[in-house]
């Protein structure tokens, strides 16, 4: 293990022949990691697109007799207008009751007597449906979805039940958890009036009142052909997807769609936001606008928030938690969308009386980055890190699939991966830092804290 | 004549059109139309055994060796005998720490080096703990194997328990476990738990009131001396699947771990005591902020080695498996809209298990969601609903079609036979043996051995929430509850 690490710890004590060496040996390995670029394994597959719009993408592996067979709808959270929020998941859940032709129930004991399994799930910009069954079950669930695309049922004293049990997912998601409730509350406060003020969930008033009448017309809105895409991935030829995507899709008519112009508010000036609840640990948010997730930059930034605070030797956990013992922990996500959208950066100071100690710290921890820059060593860490990930996820081709079906969806560009390794492999340490001090700029973001309620020490 | 063929060769193009017309549009839809493109009786899998080979030290370390050279890449998977069941009353808490500790730095790299040293070389390395085992888990590309095997040697032959990592690391978790008070589904588990399991290493871990005290003497040597105790070599198993030379390998494990000596003692292990007291006991633990009745009913249960594990399973999905056409979904949510989801769930230990419910719902629907569980376990129980064939049918058919994906890569096979072989001593055709298991099952045999497993009439229930709206139901019902404030 020694030998190990003097591969990459230059030891002090050395004679001077052996840190020639050394030198040598270091810069020959700096130049080969510069040299050494991203490289991706693309998986083989074949789209096309039926005269109604509806894109259908076939990625095949014969490895295993499953099938996934997923649909896209491009409408999610942000599409919702107000007083209606919560409608696109809300109707998510009426997808799986019936419909004209199916008793509720019957959705589910197809698939389940198939042996397969079907769910949903709704974002911020897309809803989106998928069965995992057996390769011969394929033109079942291609049928079972076209008839769900069409003939849905709305039934006044089902869609009431589904709403109670809407009402305790939200519960249980959201109100009884304390990040998540926070969170909730300061993301309205950085984006208010905007289409990112509301979580996909809804507010409760909202799902409380949204009507028959309102789920069947956002139903028939948005859930037509030239605004779905169908991703089948497994043990599937394209020919037999082609012939069924024909049969059971190409006589529905397109809809014209007409979106709300999105646009996030200017922000020019930083803004704070507290919420109170009953926790003992502090949580600190810092929130930024982040460009839609076709612009490459975004790909600069997730190299930055590696390095700032997800890695294990990230600057926030080197200095503010293993050095100076002001947080526990620290993290950061994007969530990049067919819109603007944001990046959220946390961390998590020690107690409540640290916690101004603790975002100063931070603020001097991004300022630092952005003064001085990132090291050679961090942005490799990172490339590195991200070429093992390909490579492990070659071994999944569902997730695979749906990494090509999102920007395909979103931007009609099955490519885009592609090109952000490319941009990747030609982006310098100096760009990241520039890129990043574009978005994480102080003035443009919102600051978050969810703090204890009441003072004293944690009850026990 | 032109004229005649004109008009037939019209008259075909317009059936033609009109049948290509017809074939294009959607089927007439229906149950009978959909039932008849879901008829199918999926194959029982056969997992293929890898061939793989055993490198067996003087130490009684073990490693199971299988190459796959599908993709360059390099993983890892064990485990180490005894997990918190080593644990007492006045250490609870102790093997998380220690594990946490033995992550962070060793006698060779200090902790930030350590954290470098992984991440330049993009190395994947986890200890999980368990109630009888601390599981090992890792990976890495194929180039990085020799450090992989480095940090794996690093970290469980050199852990280093004193200095700043140390003192913070202690922090850290008593913040942590602190926080437990405040999430609705910890305080549950610790209800549950510590009157299940009573006193026992089990339970001491859910008592965070326990670990807390522990939290506030604990130093660097107890936990070394905790660790001298139970991580030696002979106690570890791991499997290696992946990328590379057999023979350069098993050198290199060699080279790290041969020298590598015992000095355990012996730890005595015990069985859970069941408290006949917690029968049909209700506990309301309140959380005034919560917007939600947080629930978990159960019992004691069997060991890891229950006999009627594999029928019991089946009974137990087709009861809760927590998929939308289980019995608890549909009567709970797709009948009464009270949950989200309900699922029913068996925790099997080497020393005592547990069978519970979970689910949450309005507070104020507490005792009719209880009430709810009840029936439907009791219309299993005296057969006024059995289990019908279509239904084991159903999850037989279902675990036919996902055993293959579970064991799709070659390390999670090589993973379950090494635990499999090493902790119950099943042969390395357990898993194609479950399989054949699973599809000889009989629908009277599940009921039966369900049924005769299910005891509605002593369950105990924890029940989360704010008590104001939880209690009057209770209160009305005439049903005795113990109410503790948080």
């Amino acid at each position: 293990m020694k030998k190990l690490k003097q591969k990459f710890f230059i030891k002090k004590e050395k004679l001077f022949l052996l840190f020639m060496c050394i030198l040598s040996l270091t810069i020959f390995i700096t130049l080969t990691a510069a040299a050494a670029e991203i490289e991706l394994e693309q998986p083989e597959y074949q789209s096309f697109k039926l005269g109604n719009g509806l894109q259908v993408m076939v990625f095949p592996d014969h490895s295993i007799p499953l099938l996934r067979y997923s649909i896209y709808y491009n409408v999610g959270s942000i599409d919702e207008k107000e007083g209606q929020t919560g409608i696109s998941h809300f109707l998510e859940h009426l997808m799986f009751l019936g419909t004209e032709n199916l008793p509720e129930g019957e959705i589910d004991d197809l698939i389940s007597s198939v042996g397969g399994q079907l769910n949903a799930a709704t974002s911020f910009d897309y809803t989106y449906y998928y069965h995992e069954v057996p390769s011969s079950m394929l033109e079942l669930v291609m049928a079972l979805e076209s008839d769900r695309m069409q003939n849905l049922r709305f039934n006044k004293e089902e869609i009431n039940r589904e709403r109670e049990v809407i009402k305790q997912e939200r519960r249980m998601r959201t109100e009884n958890n304390i990040f998540s409730r926070g969170f909730e509350e300061i993301k309205a406060e950085a984006f208010p009036d905007s289409y990112l003020e509301h979580n996909v969930i809804g507010w409760l008033e909202d799902i409380n009142n949204i009507s028959k009448a309102e789920l069947k017309n956002y139903y028939q809105r948005y859930y037509s052909p030239n605004n779905a895409l169908i991703v089948v991935s497994g043990d599937v030829e394209a020919e037999a997807v082609k012939n069924l995507a024909q049969k059971y899709y190409a006589d529905y008519q397109s809809e014209n769609i007409v979106r709300k112009y999105f646009e996030l508010p200017e922000q020019n000036e930083e803004k704070t936001h507290k919420v109170h609840l009953q926790t003992n640990v502090p949580y600190a948010l810092q929130l930024y606008k982040i460009p839609p997730a076709d612009n490459l930059e975004v790909a600069a930034l997730e190299i930055f928030i590696d390095i700032l605070a997800n890695n294990q030797s990230s600057r926030l956990k080197e200095k503010l938690q293993k050095e100076e013992g002001i947080i526990l922990d620290s993290g950061a996500f994007m969530y990049p969308l067919r819109t603007e959208s944001f990046a959220l950066v946390y961390f998590i100071p020690s107690n409540q009386n640290v916690v101004e100690q603790a975002q100063q710290a931070f603020d001097r921890e991004l300022q630092k980055v952005f003064a001085e820059g990132i090291t050679t060593q961090e942005f490799e860490m990172v490339k590195k890190q991200y070429q093992k990930s390909l490579i492990f996820s070659q071994r999944n081709i569902y997730s695979a699939a749906s990494n090509y079906a999102l920007s395909t969806l979103r931007f009609n560009k099955t490519d885009l991966i592609a090109e952000k390794i490319d941009y990747i492999n030609s982006l310098s340490k100096e760009e990241v830092v520039q890129i990043a001090q574009k978005y994480f700029n102080q003035n443009q973001r919102t600051k978050g804290y969810i703090l204890p309620k009441n003072k004293g020490g944690a009850q026990q | 004549m032109k004229n005649i063929n004109k008009i037939i060769i019209y008259t075909l193009i317009i059936v033609l059109a009109l049948s290509l017309s017809v074939s294009a549009r959607p089927q007439n839809f229906s149950p009978e139309f959909f039932r008849e493109l879901a008829d199918v009786v999926n194959e029982k899998p056969e997992i293929e055994v890898p061939d793989y080979e055993i490198l067996e030290l003087d130490n009684g370390m073990r490693f199971y060796l299988a190459q796959d050279k599908s993709l360059p890449i390099f993983e890892i998977r064990g485990y180490i005998d005894g997990g918190k069941i080593n644990e007492s009353k006045n250490n609870a808490g102790i093997t998380s720490l220690m594990t946490e500790i033995m992550l962070l730095a060793t006698e060779n790299y200090g902790e930030s080096e350590l954290s470098v040293f992984k991440e330049v070389n993009a190395l994947s390395l986890n200890l999980g703990t368990a109630s009888d085992r601390i599981s090992i888990s890792g990976n890495s590309l194929n180039t990085e194997s020799s450090e992989l095997i480095s940090l794996l040697a690093e970290v469980l032959r050199r852990p280093k328990f004193e200095g700043n990592h140390f003192e913070r690391t202690v922090k850290e978790y008593q913040q942590l476990y602190r926080q437990q008070f405040y999430d609705d589904s910890a305080l549950l588990n610790m209800h549950f738990f510590k009157n299940i399991y009573g006193a026992h290493p089990y339970g001491y871990n859910y008592n965070y009131n326990l670990i807390l005290d522990f939290l506030d003497q604990v130093d660097s040597e107890q936990v070394n001396n905790f660790y001298q105790n139970v991580i030696n070599p002979e106690d570890i198993v791991i499997a290696i699947s992946g990328d590379f030379e057999v023979e350069s390998i098993e050198k290199k494990l060699r080279n790290n771990f041969s020298n590598w000596k015992n000095s355990k003692d012996n730890l005595s292990k015990n069985y859970v005591n069941i408290d006949p007291e917690i029968h049909q006991k209700i506990i309301v633990v309140n959380k005034a902020d919560a917007t939600q009745a947080n629930m978990r009913m159960g019992y004691n249960f069997y060991t890891s080695k229950y006999p009627k594990r594999i029928p019991f399973m089946m009974g137990n999905r087709i009861f809760g498996s927590g998929s939308f056409n289980s019995r608890l979904m549909e009567s709970l949510r797709s009948d009464k809209g009270y949950v989200y989801g309900i699922n029913a769930q068996t925790r099997y230990h080497d020393y005592g298990g547990a069978y519970f419910i979970n689910l949450s719902l309005e507070p104020e629907k507490a005792l009719a969601g209880m009430e709810a569980v009840k029936d439907e376990m009791l219309k299993i129980q005296n057969r006024e609903k059995p289990f019908k064939e279509e239904e084991l049918f159903e999850n037989i058919n279902y675990y036919n079609a996902v055993f293959p994906k579970a064991y799709q890569h070659q390390i999670d096979v090589l993973d379950e036979i090494v635990y499999q072989k090493e902790f119950y001593n099943h042969s390395d055709n357990y898993l194609n043996n479950f399989v054949k298991q699973y599809n000889g099952l009989e629908v009277e045999e599940v009921q039966r051995i369900f049924a005769e497993d299910l005891y509605p009439e002593i369950l105990f229930t924890v029940i989360v929430g704010p008590k104001e709206k939880i209690l009057p139901q209770f209160k009305e019902a005439g049903v005795e509850v113990e109410v503790i404030d948080n």
